[in-house]
């Protein structure tokens, strides 16, 4: 049997001088070598639960465990685990904390007990993994927003996390910088890594995961493969989350022509089955 | 994007050598300015403004600009080394040190000239220093600077503090910019009395963001394995000099001569 990287279990959390908890009762398993999208509305617990799974927060009940090893909020252990977990944060400028461009990347590494030489090569790695060796050397408040967002990105990958946990990564980013924040997540998770993202954008989600968890005011509502939440339009209709674009315009299609095909993915998928279809 | 000040230190023309050679010139030059001649200073001020202005290629108008900020609060305080009151009765006493004066009541109050003396000198070397301080602002980028102080063991926490000082600045005026921002497209500051609200406004209002960002920055920190160290990876390659080093020891040599004979 698969075992799951990550479990929640029955976990709860809430902030200090709150009167609901942010993230009530959940239980729910992440498994590896997956792309998951966390949906929900605005303030449903996305990135609370991101926080808690990072370690950042300790959970008012409940378990959190690595390939079945619960987590204890111990320093030198916490410092393990948010080398195996990786976080970025919904605003890049939170998670940039040194002068420039390298020392940033650097900082998680140097604060791992890698040797100078390993530090070295593993920020020259980075720097061109993520094409950011002409910027180097440039102070990071100089950069535009997306530009900082791969800089994060980069500081986090940096230390080669089995888990990475992305909060609204493509918030305030233009379609073409979202674009390339995608290929770099998709290169990422070719590369073995298991990405959760926290996100509200159902176009994004559609496109992107191959799994789907929906929050609600703090509880699961479900965490299925995409192709089955999508499916299940009463309830993301219920939930008042909607449906995605692409599939809209699926489901506007005469029904004779949606039966033997599964729905598209991308636009182009959907223009090509139109042609195909489109009387001659 | 923002072009902060401290850009030019990262585009300079200088930006190849050696940050240490740049700084103990600076710093050379400085302890000269400090103990030196007024006219010496103002050699000092000319040759410095040729290191940042020619060689630096810091634009002459951002280099004005600032220098001018600095001379405003160097006027603020000349006129407290200049000016003078006395009690008429003292009048004849300081008659040869007055450059002249006017009478209010029972004092009269005057020029000095051993004060006009002070404050060409405190001007001056205020100038050259201030050119010296410049120069390393407009060719040193502070990341290098703490890189130096790394390698002089000044204290890792005083160098932690210097940076977080130095990242949060920026943020701060980040926020202090959309805040103004956002105040300004209601008409926040059309009069007077909203001027004063505003900005009340926005004072307290920096605070309360201020303290938020700490909260997601003490976050992020933890992250990234923050362990009580703040240690980055730094590996620079420069390029030593020789041209600029003759130059800047000649000419403190040149300078500490100059002002023998003067």
């Amino acid at each position: 049997m698969l075992l799951p990287l990550l479990e929640f279990q029955t976990v709860s959390y809430t902030y200090p001088g709150a009167s609901h908890p942010a993230i009530q009762n959940l239980s729910l398993a992440i498994f590896a070598e997956q792309k998951i999208v966390i949906l929900g509305h605005n303030g449903c617990g996305k990135s609370t639960l991101l926080l808690l799974a990072d370690g950042l927060y300790r959970c008012s009940s409940g378990v959190i465990s690595w390939k079945e090893e619960p987590l204890r909020y111990h320093a030198p252990i916490l410092n393990q685990w948010r080398q195996r977990i990786g976080l970025a944060f919904q605003d890049p400028e939170q998670q940039l904390v040194a002068a420039t461009v390298a020392e940033d990347i650097s900082y998680g590494l140097c604060n791992s007990s890698l040797s100078r030489a390993e530090v070295a090569q593993r920020l020259h790695q980075t720097l061109h993994d993520f094409s950011l060796q002409d910027l180097a050397d440039r102070p990071l408040h100089h950069l535009s927003l997306g530009q900082k967002r791969r800089v994060a990105l980069a500081g986090v990958m940096a230390l080669q996390p089995e888990l990475l946990l992305l909060d609204e990564p493509t918030a305030y980013l233009d379609r073409l910088q979202t674009h390339h924040l995608l290929a770099e997540l998709d290169r990422i998770h070719a590369s073995g890594t298991t990405i959760v993202m926290a996100t509200h954008d159902l176009d994004l989600a559609y496109a992107w995961a191959d799994w789907v968890i929906v929050l609600h005011e703090g509880q699961l509502v479900l965490s299925e493969p995409a192709q089955q939440v999508f499916a299940q339009v009463d309830v993301l209709n219920q939930l008042q989350l909607g449906m995605p674009t692409l599939l809209e315009c699926w489901n506007a299609l005469p029904a004779t022509w949606r039966d033997r095909h599964s729905p598209p993915k991308t636009i182009s998928e959907l223009r090509s089955y139109w042609l195909n279809h489109l009387p001659r | 994007m923002h072009h902060h000040l401290d850009a030019y230190a990262y585009t300079n023309r200088l930006r190849s050598l050696p940050p240490q050679q740049k700084l103990i010139f600076a710093l050379l030059v400085l302890a000269i300015a400090l103990i030196t001649h007024p006219a010496t200073q103002g050699v000092i001020f000319i040759w410095l403004s040729v290191w940042t202005v020619g060689y630096a290629r810091t634009p002459v108008r951002v280099y004005g600009s600032v220098l001018v900020v600095m001379l405003i609060f160097l006027l603020t305080s000349i006129p407290a080394l200049v000016l003078e009151i006395v009690p008429m009765e003292q009048r004849a006493l300081i008659q040869a040190n007055s450059f002249g004066g006017l009478v209010v009541g029972n004092w009269y109050g005057f020029i000095s000239q051993s004060g006009l003396v002070q404050a060409i000198e405190v001007g001056m070397r205020s100038i050259a220093c201030t050119s010296c301080l410049l120069f390393i602002l407009f060719t040193i980028p502070f990341a290098e600077l703490l890189s130096i102080l790394r390698q002089c063991r000044i204290p890792t926490v005083l160098i932690d503090l210097l940076l977080l000082m130095y990242r949060f600045i920026f943020l701060f005026l980040d926020v202090l910019t959309q805040l103004q921002l956002a105040q300004r497209a209601r008409g926040g500051y059309r009069t007077r009395q909203r001027w004063m609200h505003s900005t009340g406004l926005l004072v307290s209002q920096l605070m309360v963001r201020s303290l938020q960002y700490y909260h997601r920055f003490s976050l992020a920190l933890a992250s990234r394995g923050f362990n009580g160290n703040f240690q980055v990876y730094f590996n620079p390659s420069y390029r030593y000099s020789k041209r600029y080093a003759i130059e800047s020891l000649v000419g403190c040599a040149g300078l500490v001569i100059l002002d023998f004979r003067v």
